[in-house]
């Protein structure tokens, strides 16, 4: 007999002097069970809890300003307010309204419905339809709502009718514009609403 | 047949030689029987693992491995090995040199690494593959090992009389 088959043989002597009760089959079963079924809860925490985190990264990128890239052609969504109310300044509007100092109408009875102003890139037009007004406007942002627009007109035609007088005193006060309901607004120094336009 | 099944017809078949080789690794005998309880529990939790092992035994035993070694570190206050075996309630005095005695006063003479190749490899019979792929160590940690043990082993005096050698 070998050493190492002796080592094993008192191995095997030792080990038979140990009594051995019978194996609790039935409580080890129980207990893998409810490792098992804690681990299945905890899993479902974790995956829980990832979705919560997962949903609140997805909001919090989703409301993250988008920073420009580099190179790249910047589209409408990259513009400021105070650039979308510049570019969406452009065109020909009606004047719905006219309003003086008093806070009334001021209106001639026969322009309603034919004045319009025509802004086209940094030139003015005013159409009463019967006579032609031509100046130039500037915009600027303002510290708080809409634009600053300043109005600077430089001729007016003359012809027979000369209903426009109202019309052309209103715009001289002009100071600051804003769009609210579809409707663009051009405010007197004080936020007095001087006119109210329309786009066609 | 199911998993329970399956594992109860192998509790029934190891579990006496999974507790004894648990004293043999250095339990007492009641706890030889809560560490391969804790570690059958933990194969069942896992039984498709155990059903995929290529050598189901070689992945009990590294199972019983690791927790007998976790409760060992858990129980760092608890029983400790010793050289000298407390006096049992009926001792044996005819006998000069009780075999169990002796082998287990020479087992603990090993540390724990020796130990361990000692009774996985004489008393388990696992190959030394078996048990680099058990212990999670190479194959030259193991044969070191065991190479190491023989030799503290072969030093012995209480196993050399058992050997009948002086």
């Amino acid at each position: 007999m070998t050493n190492n088959e002796h080592l094993s043989e008192l191995l095997e002597r030792t080990a038979e002097r140990v009594n051995v009760g019978p194996p609790p089959v039935d409580a080890m079963i129980g207990a893998a069970a409810r490792v098992r079924r804690r681990a299945r809860v905890g899993t479902v925490i974790v995956m829980s809890l990832l979705l919560i985190v997962l949903g609140g990264v997805a909001f919090a990128i989703r409301d993250m300003p988008s920073a420009p890239i580099a190179g790249e052609d910047r589209s409408v969504t990259d513009l400021t307010d105070s650039q979308v109310e510049i570019s969406a300044m452009e065109g020909t509007w009606d004047v719905v309204a006219l309003v003086g100092e008093s806070g009334k109408s001021v209106m001639p009875p026969e322009l309603h419905g034919k004045v319009s102003l025509t802004f086209d890139d940094g030139a003015l037009v005013g159409d009463t339809g019967c006579n032609l007004i031509r100046g130039t406007y500037g915009t600027e942002p303002n510290d708080g709502e809409g634009l600053r627009l300043t109005l600077e007109l430089s001729s007016i035609t003359r012809a027979a009718c000369a209903v426009e007088a109202p019309l052309v005193e209103r715009l001289g006060t002009v100071r600051y514009t804003t769009v609210s309901d579809g409707h663009r607004y051009l405010h007197a120094e004080n936020w007095m609403i001087v006119a109210q336009l329309r786009r066609q | 047949m199911s998993r329970n099944d399956e594992f109860s017809e192998y509790v029934a078949a190891r579990w006496s030689r999974l507790v004894r080789a648990a004293v043999l690794l250095g339990c007492s005998p009641a706890e030889a029987e809560d560490v391969v309880q804790a570690a059958l529990m933990r194969c069942l939790v896992h039984w498709r693992k155990v059903e995929r092992a290529d050598d189901r035994d070689a992945y009990v035993h590294r199972i019983l491995v690791n927790t007998f070694t976790s409760s060992r570190r858990r129980r760092w206050t608890g029983e400790q090995a010793t050289s000298h075996v407390p006096e049992t309630p009926s001792p044996d005095h005819t006998v000069a040199i009780d075999t169990t005695d002796a082998v287990l006063r020479s087992l603990s003479r090993l540390n724990r690494d020796q130990r361990t190749v000692v009774v996985l490899r004489y008393y388990g019979y696992l190959s030394e593959q078996q048990m680099a792929d058990t212990l999670g160590v190479a194959t030259g940690t193991v044969k070191s090992r065991l190479s190491r043990a023989l030799k503290v082993l072969a030093d012995d005096s209480d196993l050399a009389e058992l050997r009948g050698t002086p």
